[in-house]
């Protein structure tokens, strides 16, 4: 999915040249640099941002997966949470109660989250749109029961807690853990954009415009389903051993259904579909808490906006993320990646923007 | 278990079952009127039992004229939403409209609680409670329990005569037909869907404050509002009375799984049996199939 584009830079005279990832030298450039400054932040970023930006990493698997479910598959989702929860609670089940080594964790979690994405993915064989969000909703719910009956029991509100991660004799540091989920975020976006170019990628994207042209066409719409169902739950499931590990307690509260909608926010406010789309929305979804947070610690202690801010600051932010989604489907429906494209297209024409 | 706690439970879930219709029809109307899933449904009915209590205890109204303001009031902002939220984005696809009513639901969820904070609120009603309907097997139904049964029974018995008798609602029937339709034949089917939120949303917000009364008013309660979508979609989405057999159904699974497994079990069991539902009858007991063209 290219945009036009007026250089002539961008036109292709051949199919090596039109399969590249970097299509220009720009966009190499800039890649490489977002790269090199994502890894250089440790040395930059204090503690509270160094925790800002590893939740942003944390998530960004997940919201990678769930954007290959609906903004490719067109399969939608509100399942994203409950599988992290899976992965979370069979690290829970395997590391904290068993003493398995992190890696046996990571195995087995990613499994069992793919089998039962397989497993939400059959009634989706019948169910589309509406029924669909209904089904997986109903699905969050027997997830979190059934971690609820896990953990009471067990270890009861406290949760459990998970040993330190050491690979070797690498002991996991905040550090360490930021660079370890910037890799892995890394990984899965090189692994989206390259499914896109693959049959995989045009099969699903076909079947979610039109299921039955897809069909028509020979597309094994049963299979491509299931397919995209275990692999965005496998990753959401892996995603969910590498948030028990980092933040080493899992506790059901923290599986709640708003966290799912949050997952479905990235992906809106980031862009459909896009991969840019889910590294922007994952960082305005992040951010703007964190930019409140920082605000009313910055203000003076006795002026009554801090106190406001400190009093209110949940409900503050659950106001402006809602107004956010309300804002971004009403006037920008095609996320920040669209945005991104204006600007992008703006500096392109410069001299001529306005004709535009 | 013996016959009596059989009864027991049996008796405890008919008022919920009202309870379930009261909120199930809050998400019915809308989605046969305007096509859209109303995800806020359950602040719009916590924000109906915090409204009635701060008219009733805050403003010293008496019961009856604070229950009937704060629902007006609830319904009518509804329709507000709906202009403001939902009219801009008809006919985009049902995904985005779903997650449009999740936004205004997580936008309630912050100004509700910075009003009336995160204390539980109990609504004092002029009647007490207490045994009042005695049943075979010594089960009995309780007075808020008979008054909800009462007020699901005559808002179910209203609207369906609304619909069927009333000229204004079969206009919102021929609306929620065929839009296109109803709007040449001279219906004004932009002011019919913002009535239809209204009407929809005074039985959600008569739910809330039912429950306002019987136990306490929590951000928490919003809850209840996505369990009620289990009876519609059991009932079938498009079908006013097929709300009453599913809300029997969920409430009585939802009776029984508290006894045995637990309060936790609640959501679990009645989405289990709505997913079923799914699985097996996706367009519930009472819906009309979608038929798709090629």
């Amino acid at each position: 999915m290219t945009t036009t584009t007026t250089r002539p830079s961008t036109l292709t005279v051949s199919y090596r040249q039109d399969f590249r990832i970097y299509k220009t030298v720009m966009q190499r450039v800039v890649v490489s640099a977002t790269l090199l400054l994502v890894v250089a932040f440790p040395l930059v970023g204090g503690i509270r941002q160094l925790d800002l930006a590893t939740q942003i990493m944390l998530a960004l698997p997940a919201a990678v997966a769930l954007n290959l479910l609906t903004g490719v598959a067109g399969l939608v989702s509100l399942g994203t949470i409950a599988f992290v929860a899976v992965g979370a609670f069979t690290s829970a089940a395997l590391g904290s109660q068993m003493g398995a080594p992190f890696l046996l964790s990571l195995v087995v979690g990613t499994v069992v989250s793919a089998l039962l994405g397989v497993l939400v993915g059959l009634p989706a064989l019948r169910l589309r749109g509406l029924y669909l969000v209904v089904a997986t909703m109903a699905f969050h719910f027997i997830v979190i029961f059934a971690a609820h009956r896990f953990q009471d029991p067990r270890v009861g509100v406290a949760g459990f807690r998970l040993p330190r991660v050491e690979l070797g004799s690498l002991v996991m540091t905040d550090k360490a853990w930021y660079l370890f989920l910037t890799a892995l975020a890394a990984l899965s976006t090189i692994a989206f954009v390259n499914l896109l170019r693959s049959s995989w990628g045009r099969a699903w994207m076909m079947i979610r415009e039109r299921e039955i042209a897809a069909e028509v066409l020979g597309i094994n719409v049963t299979k491509y389903k299931l397919m995209a169902f275990a692999l965005s739950s496998a990753v959401t499931g892996f995603s969910g051993v590498m948030f028990a590990y980092y933040l080493r307690v899992v506790e059901v509260e923290s599986f709640h259904l708003d966290r799912s909608i949050d997952y479905v926010a990235i992906i809106i406010i980031g862009g459909l579909g896009t991969m840019r789309g889910a590294g922007l929305g994952a960082i305005l979804v992040f951010g703007v808490p964190f930019a409140i947070d920082s605000l009313s610690i910055a203000l003076p202690r006795d002026s009554w906006l801090a106190g406001f801010l400190g009093f209110e600051i949940f409900n503050i932010n659950s106001i402006l993320y809602g107004l956010a989604i309300i804002l971004f489907l009403l006037f920008e429906p095609k996320g920040l990646e669209s945005i991104w494209n204006r600007v992008k297209r703006w500096f392109k024409l410069y001299p001529f923007s306005r004709v535009n | 278990m013996n016959i009596e706690r059989f009864f027991d439970i049996f008796a405890s879930s008919i008022p919920l079952a009202a309870l379930y219709i009261l909120i199930g029809l809050g998400w019915v109307l809308i989605f046969r009127a305007t096509g859209v899933l109303n995800f806020a449904t359950g602040q719009f009915l916590i924000l109906g039992a915090y409204l009635a209590v701060s008219f009733t205890t805050g403003f010293g109204l008496p019961f009856p004229a604070g229950v009937l303001l704060a629902v007006l009031i609830a319904g009518l902002l509804g329709a507000v939403v709906y202009r403001v939220t939902l009219r801009p984005i008809a006919g985009q696809p049902h995904f985005a409209q779903i997650i449009m009513t999740f936004g205004v639901s997580i936008v309630l969820a912050g100004l509700i609680p910075m009003i009336w904070g995160f204390q539980p609120k109990r609504l004092e009603s002029p009647v007490r409670n207490s045994r009042f309907i005695e049943l075979p097997f010594n089960s009995f139904f309780t007075t808020f329990g008979t008054v909800t049964i009462i007020v699901g029974a005559a808002c179910f018995g209203g609207i369906i005569l609304f619909l069927n008798k009333v000229k204004l609602g079969t206009q919102m029937e021929a609306a929620a037909e065929n839009p296109l339709l109803a709007s040449q034949s001279g219906i004004n089917v932009n002011r019919l869907f913002s009535l239809s939120w209204v009407l929809a949303l005074i039985p959600a917000a008569l739910g809330g404050i039912s429950v306002g009364a019987t136990a306490s008013i929590a951000p928490e309660l919003a809850l209840l509002g996505l369990r009620a979508l289990a009876p519609v979609i059991i009932g079938g989405l498009d079908s006013v009375s097929g709300v009453v057999v599913g809300a029997i159904l969920v409430a009585v699974a939802e009776s029984f799984a508290v006894v045995f497994f637990g309060s936790k079990a609640q959501d679990a069991a009645v989405f289990t049996l709505m997913l079923m539902f799914l699985v097996f009858r996706p367009y519930g007991i009472f819906g009309r199939p979608q038929v798709r063209r090629v």
